[in-house]
């Protein structure tokens, strides 16, 4: 099939970037989407076009690195599935694709369509953990873990980190990031003596970093690869505002 | 000037030489170790447990990694589990039995002490996953629960649903962000290592470039770790990410670290087979789908291109079960790949270029219903016709092997250092604990044995007592290492021929699939041998990488990946052709039985082969390791 | 997170900082606010149906709500207290959130917002206005207000004893004030609209407001995704049919 790309360029984070049409000639249906973007900058390449830039490496929707919204949908059209799980039967023959970076000021372009997201790191280094050291721990089978918790500490554990629920929110918020993982240590008995003071200080930085509010949309709900739930946004609020109003290990 | 090896492996009963050998290192005082500044590049499941736990001890530790953050390394892949023998499961599991399924998995081409170091060491680091937070399977009762997997006949392997790898690598990842949180590890993202210093015979830093920026810097330190993954990229379509590649292990081989065993390529059985010229990887179903789903092809070729259903079951031949009556579809990895690949050789494969099997779950859904399939299956299920567009449900999978882990590595004795002292090596990355074959669910295993339970103690023998003189990077080492690499950047840039990297890279892939992929002969491999320097030839003669270096360049970084897999290429092959053998995943077609199955040479080939770097890629040095067995005898795997 | 000393517990003061600094602080502010104005709300569109039960009943109401003294203007100060912290928490956050995307999507496609949720800032801002008018309007009666009825010109069918005399009570006719007001289609209509606003806002305000405070989990969500807009629906269909009434003389001025 044939297509029309219109792809965000730009050089570097200073630079303002602006929007370049390509055409996609001779694509196949079971080509994955990157796999797309790889034919159509090989042959930008040829005639002295520099590749377009896009973060992508285990391409099999796990690592997180992938991005791209995708006529206006973070990962595109499909439910839950990376951009690189995307395939190009779900486009028709003459489609006009918008193709755009994650936009958000906690998320600064680097190139084209690759963006900074070392403010989930950042995060993550709050409190993101259970304070042990290696050594010393006891038997894996002494803490028995309820079946359904161990579930529902994993449905949030299974977040990617891509970031696209912070590219589909209007605030470009990034609760749903922070609580998947303050969810997934709250479902876990180890999790508990830390559980005040880590999601105070992941909020905190959260907010250091120029994420927006939630909006209790849904949108991130409906764009994330792995289906988090807003629940978990709605458990982190609960536990937020019992560790600023009564956490005692705050 | 040759080499000789010392695996420093300690000696006496086998169940005790650890603790033994952990006794017998030296131990830096703790108020010293903020002293010592260690690098580690690669911060995958080996790496990051290491960076974490090294700064836990008091080190200060640099961190590097290529991705735009530690947590997308490519142990998040791993989707079937980790092993370890904590007999939960009352089935006659034990750090021996696991010992001894490993060894003889690998075909018996490992070091005992390392492997049985393994598997003492792997019930620990469940114990330490679980305290971060690892959400693994649970029963009902709140116990953890197993499954068998890829080859055991015991329950040991634990999980979290089809994404352990992911579960450990955030777990691992959890603790290195708590140290980088507290200052204990700097943390360099998108950071690519190019080269390795040498400083009076010691390895003291590395050069990188910042992928962002494009500036090439040189890092000094006491010592530095490897954790950078393995070489299966060589292939050019394989499990691994697109980013995985061999340049930081090829470039400490080009400064005199051996590289071990670089032939031993694991082949996995289930991946989605390729669908056509634009495929830029192979995606891997988990091992796990054959514990249900039977592996056929038609009995005639004639039926190849028919509707699977419309093939009664007389006119199939489930050939793993025909085989291999005991093990069935659940035979070890390579023997399951061998078997695949035999079926197409005699035309009987199916899907397009007829290079595929059935992998059918129409009896277990029979047997156990659509929803139980579902609950076990239904997330690769989706993966599966996401890609494909099938439904696993209605028609059988089609699969193929395709490579996706890599045995060899850079050689590291039983202190996890190279032969360049203070090279330290771990993971994919070495060559150690897997021989010739990996098991199923030992990857993630071996990863964090290395990074939590044995680099921390092993690595402090060395910073104890190596007696170096602190450098600064003012060296003139670094200077010249870093004026290296700036010149090969350079000239990457100003080839400006008419050829992307990724042509290049391609067409070198394709070239070692066919002579060097899951079956070998001398005549293929010689063949690959006689092109390898041509094509790196052309590759240096007619590269186009559009752009400049100082910035944000894809087909640069690219172009130099390539590059060190054109100079590697050569160096598998000659290990390929060297090793007259068939063992693991090793097979040369010269090298096997009548029907088909490997034939071992273990009189003369029960040795690490440790190359030697000679600058001539076609002559590199050939070290041999003698392999001594003092507990097992070598018999020939039979999974029948 | 590990200075390896015991903080001390936090002040009051570190209290309101943290909820007043923090993003989930403020929309904590603001759905508690919020959840105290519908409150109110389902109060005075009670109040207001009996308007169906006449002119004695409904200004006898109407006396009582006045005669409270003091609690009505800690009622009053309290409800503009509300107001004040939701319009300030939302003013904020918005200023924040513009900020957190400073380049829009030349593309932008929605999923799951709702048209309420699409609409907050247009509706709050909107029914902020409909408010200040109605409080001119019926409270301060300083707009709108010709054709009213004077002070206290309704007696009341209630008689209090003056001088040993039974006299009748004279209330306000705040009902004849709103039928005048209502029987005129352009007041009568924009109070519809300001109060179908009003619904719409609240159409996700309600279960946004339980969100934040964390209320909601995988059962409570899909119910209260469904019984937030049709509370929403009852305040508006409470509200709206007086005016509307009022305007097909189903309420008329006694004749």
């Amino acid at each position: 099939m044939n297509l029309t790309l219109k792809i965000w360029r730009q050089k570097d984070k200073a630079t303002p970037g602006k929007f370049e049409t390509y055409k996609a000639d001779d694509i196949s249906p079971d080509m994955s989407f990157l796999e797309m973007l790889d034919v159509v900058s090989e042959r930008a390449q040829q005639n002295g076009q520099e590749p377009c830039a896009f973060d992508h490496d285990c391409r099999e929707g796990i690592c997180g690195m992938c991005s791209l919204v995708i006529n206006g949908v973070p990962h595109g059209p499909e439910a839950a599935t990376t951009t690189c799980q995307l395939h190009m039967r779900k486009f028709k023959d003459g489609d006009v694709i918008v193709i755009e970076p994650w936009r958000a000021a906690a998320f600064p372009v680097l190139r084209d369509l690759v963006v900074d997201r070392s403010a989930f790191d950042r995060i993550q280094q709050k409190g993101g953990f259970v304070s042990i050291n290696t050594g010393g721990t006891p038997d894996g089978n002494a803490l028995p873990i309820s079946k359904k918790e161990a579930d529902l500490a994993m449905d949030a554990a299974s977040c990617i980190g891509c970031g696209a629920c912070v590219a589909a929110c209007k605030n470009a918020s990034a609760m749903l990031f922070v609580a998947a993982k303050v969810s997934q240590y709250a479902h876990l008995p180890q999790g508990q003596a830390e559980r005040s003071r880590r999601v105070l200080a992941m909020m905190e930085q959260h907010d250091a970093e120029g994420f927006g509010s939630c909006t209790n949309f849904g949108e991130c709900e409906a764009v994330c690869p792995k289906e988090i739930s807003v629940r978990v946004i709605a458990e982190m609020n609960r536990d937020y505002l019992r560790a600023t109003l009564v956490g005692t290990d705050a | 000037m040759s080499i000789s090896l010392d695996s420093k492996s300690p000696t006496g009963p086998l169940a005790q030489r650890w603790d033994k050998h952990k006794f017998d290192l030296k131990l830096v005082n703790p108020a010293n170790k903020r002293k010592f500044k260690v690098i580690v590049v690669g911060t995958g499941l080996a790496g990051g447990s290491a960076s974490a736990t090294l700064a836990e001890l008091g080190y200060d530790v640099h961190a590097f990694c290529f991705q735009d953050s530690p947590r997308r390394a490519h142990s998040i892949a791993a989707q079937g589990g980790i092993n370890a023998a904590k007999n939960y499961q009352n089935d006659g599991d034990s750090v021996y039995r696991l010992f001894y399924d490993t060894i003889k998995g690998g075909d018996y081409r490992a070091r005992e002490s390392n492997v049985y170091r393994l598997a003492q060491v792997s019930t620990s680091i469940i114990d330490q996953c679980v305290a971060q937070g690892v959400p693994f399977a649970r029963e009902y009762g709140g116990n953890l629960s197993n499954r068998s997997f890829g080859g055991a006949q015991v329950s040991r392997t634990f999980y979290a649903r089809g994404q352990t790898g992911q579960q450990l690598l955030l777990g691992a990842y959890s603790a290195l962000s708590r140290q980088i949180g507290l200052g204990s590890v700097k943390m360099h993202y998108r950071s690519e290592m190019l080269d390795l210093v040498m400083v009076n015979g010691h390895a003291r830093g590395i050069v990188t470039r910042d992928l962002v920026s494009g500036k090439i810097e040189t890092w000094a330190a006491d010592a530095v770790v490897l954790a950078t993954g393995g070489y299966g990229n060589l292939f050019f379509l394989s499990t691994n990410a697109i980013g995985s590649n061999v340049t930081a292990t090829w470039r400490a081989h080009k400064r005199g670290a051996l590289f071990a065993n670089p032939c031993y390529t694991q082949i996995h059985p289930t991946c989605i087979p390729v669908s056509g010229d634009h495929q830029s990887k192979l995606t891997l179903m988990s091992e796990s789908l054959r514990n249900d789903g039977r592996v056929w092809v038609p009995k005639n070729k004639e039926d190849v291109a028919k509707d699977p259903r419309q093939i009664p079951e007389e006119k199939r031949d489930y050939y793993l079960e025909r085989i291999y009556p005991s093990f069935g579809n659940l035979v070890p990895r390579d023997i399951a790949s061998r078997a695949a690949k035999r079926m197409c050789d005699e035309g009987k494969g199916v899907g397009p270029g007829g290079l595929g099997v059935y992998l059918d779950f129409s009896d277990a859904i029979k047997r156990i219903g659509k929803a139980a399939v579902a609950d076990r299956y239904g997330n690769l299920f989706e993966m599966y016709q996401r890609i494909t567009d099938e439904s696993p449900y209605e028609v059988p999978m089609r699969i193929y092997p395709a490579v996706h882990y890599t045995m060899g590595g850079l050689w590291v004795d039983y202190n996890l250092m190279s032969n360049l002292p203070g090279l330290h090596v771990i993971g994919e990355a070495n060559f150690s604990d897997h021989g010739a074959n990996r098991l199923g669910a030992s990857a993630l295993m071996q990863g964090l044995a290395d990074g939590y339970f044995v680099l921390p103690y092993t690595i402090g023998h060395y910073l104890a007592t190596s007696g170096q003189k602190k450098v600064t990077g003012d060296e003139p080492e670094f200077k010249a290492a870093a004026d290296d690499v700036k010149k090969r950047v350079s000239s990457l840039l100003s080839i400006k021929g008419k050829r992307s990297p990724t042509s290049f890279h391609r067409e070198l892939g394709k070239l070692i699939w066919d002579n060097a992929g899951m079956a070998r002969n001398a005549k293929g491999l010689q063949a690959a041998l006689d092109r390898i320097p041509s094509l790196r030839e052309e590759f240096w003669g007619n590269l186009n990488v559009l752009g400049d270096g100082d910035s944000y360049n894809v087909a640069l970084e690219k172009a130099g990946r390539v590059a060190d897999f054109m100079e590697f290429a050569e160096l598998f092959c000659t290990d390929a052709l060297q090793r007259e053998e068939s063992c693991g995943g090793h097979f040369r077609e010269e090298y096997q039985s009548e029907s088909g199955e490997a034939e071992r040479n273990d009189d003369q080939f029960t040795y690490v082969a440790a190359w030697n770097y000679t600058g001539n890629y076609g002559k590199p040095e050939l070290i041999k390791e003698p392999l001594i067995f003092d507990e097992v005898h070598l018999s020939t795997r039979s999974y029948k | 997170m590990e200075d390896g000393i015991s903080p001390p517990a936090p002040g009051v003061g570190k209290v309101v900082s943290r909820v007043h600094g923090s993003t989930i602080g403020q929309k904590a502010v603001m759905a508690v606010s919020g959840i105290l104005l519908i409150a109110f709300s389902f109060g005075h569109m009670v109040g207001h149906l009996q308007m169906f039960l006449g002119a004695e009943k409904y200004n006898a109401y109407a006396h009582f709500l006045q005669s409270m003294g003091p609690i009505k203007w800690a009622i009053r100060f309290g409800l503009l207290g509300l107001a004040g912290l939701h319009i300030f928490s939302a003013a904020q956050l918005t200023m924040r959130n513009n900020a957190a995307r400073p380049i829009a999507y030349a593309n932008n496609k929605w999923l799951a917002a709702s048209l309420g949720a699409k609409t907050m800032r247009v509706s709050g801002g909107i029914v902020l206005f409909f408010i200040l008018y109605h409080l001119l309007h019926f409270t301060v009666l300083l707009v709108g207000t010709a054709g009213f009825s004077g002070e206290n010109t309704f007696p009341l069918s209630q008689t209090r004893l003056l001088n040993g005399v039974a006299v009748p009570v004279f209330v306000d006719n705040v009902f004849q004030r709103m039928v005048v007001s209502f029987q005129n289609p352009a007041l009568a209509l924009g109070y519809v609209a300001g109060v179908g606003l009003l619904s719409l806002h609240l159409s996700h305000g309600i279960q946004s407001a339980l969100q934040t405070l964390g209320a909601l989990n995988s059962t409570y969500r899909p119910f209260f995704k469904k019984v937030g807009p049709a509370l929403a629906g009852l305040l508006f269909a409470g509200f709206a049919v007086v005016p509307l009434a009022v305007l097909a003389h189903v309420i008329d001025l006694p004749k």
